[in-house]
């Protein structure tokens, strides 16, 4: 079925070019996809990582490196990698 | 007296006021004065230039933006995705149509949100790329939906743009997730139109619609 687009409220459809060119555009993003879904699990896992200030605190102190090795096995498991 | 309008000193006369002209408003004219018509105050307001409502449509464009104002709010509202997941995509462009060139855009949008997985407070940016994210993973359910509003700076400059969005995700339940969007677009051109689409897919639902904001 062809596609329409609104410009201005009014419903035009698509040309074969415009067709072509949202078909491309559409296939470029879903070419990415992978590339998207590992960044955004380097992010998430990194956003909830503890800080290198508390790893380095850890090194000195028996309880804390358990607690962060906990943590960042938490973290692991809440954030698994993209198969 | 029904229909008369009559002045301080006028009261139940029978009198007129004078006049207006289309568009006046009557006002005071100050403590002891007639009521006089008067163009109406100015300052700020915000002027409609168009508004569009979305039916399975691949895109929503506004036309008609041009220097009258060097600021423009556009917002989104309720627009839902045909397909779940999608990013919304934000664009401008000038008279010969929209600006969709592989390196035409830069942008940073933070993402955060709510949900025991997945949980997102994280950005996403490019130096270099075909839009401006204003909307992430966006769920296409029935309690699924994307908003934004971020302001345009037409100006002279490079067109850039500020603003939050919030929609819910492609969870399920959806989670409600949104942050900040800043971009440009990387030319001087005479912005004339501006844009919002999908990755993929259509846009199901939803309005769109461009004010242009005086300063005076």
């Amino acid at each position: 079925m062809a596609r329409t687009r609104i410009e201005n409220g009014i419903e035009v459809a698509l040309t074969p070019e415009e067709e072509t060119a949202r078909d491309a555009e559409e296939k470029a993003w879903a070419d990415k996809a992978p590339e998207r879904e590992l960044e955004a699990f380097c992010d998430k896992r990194r956003s909830e990582y503890p800080t290198i200030e508390e790893l380095i605190v850890a090194l000195y102190d028996t309880d804390d490196k358990a607690a962060i090795e906990k943590r960042r096995a938490d973290v692991k498991k809440k954030f698994p990698k993209p198969a | 007296m029904s229909g008369i309008v009559g002045g301080k000193n006028h009261r139940g006369s029978g009198l007129i006021a004078d006049l207006g002209t289309d568009g006046q408003i009557l006002t005071s004219a100050g403590s002891g004065n007639r009521q006089i018509f008067e163009d109406a105050a100015g300052g700020g307001a915000w002027t409609l230039i168009g508004t569009s409502v979305a039916s399975s449509s691949a895109s929503l464009t506004q036309t008609g933006l041009d220097s009258t104002y060097a600021l423009y709010a556009i917002a989104g509202a309720d627009l839902k995705p045909a397909t779940n997941g999608a990013t919304m995509f934000f664009r401008v462009g000038d008279s010969s149509g929209i600006d969709s060139g592989a390196s035409d855009y830069s942008y940073y949008s933070t993402n955060v949100g709510t949900g025991d997985v997945g949980a997102p407070h994280y950005a996403t940016n490019s130096n270099s790329t075909d839009n401006i994210r204003v909307g992430h993973a966006v769920g296409s359910s029935a309690e699924d939906a994307t908003s934004f509003l971020i302001y345009l700076n037409r100006g002279t400059s490079y067109p850039n743009i500020s603003g939050t969005y919030s929609n819910q995700d492609n969870a399920s339940p959806g989670n409600v997730t949104g942050g900040y969007t800043i971009g440009q677009r990387e030319a001087v051109i005479t912005l004339d139109r501006v844009q919002v689409l999908c990755s993929s897919g259509n846009i199901a639902s939803g309005r769109f619609t461009v004010y242009g904001i005086k300063h005076t």
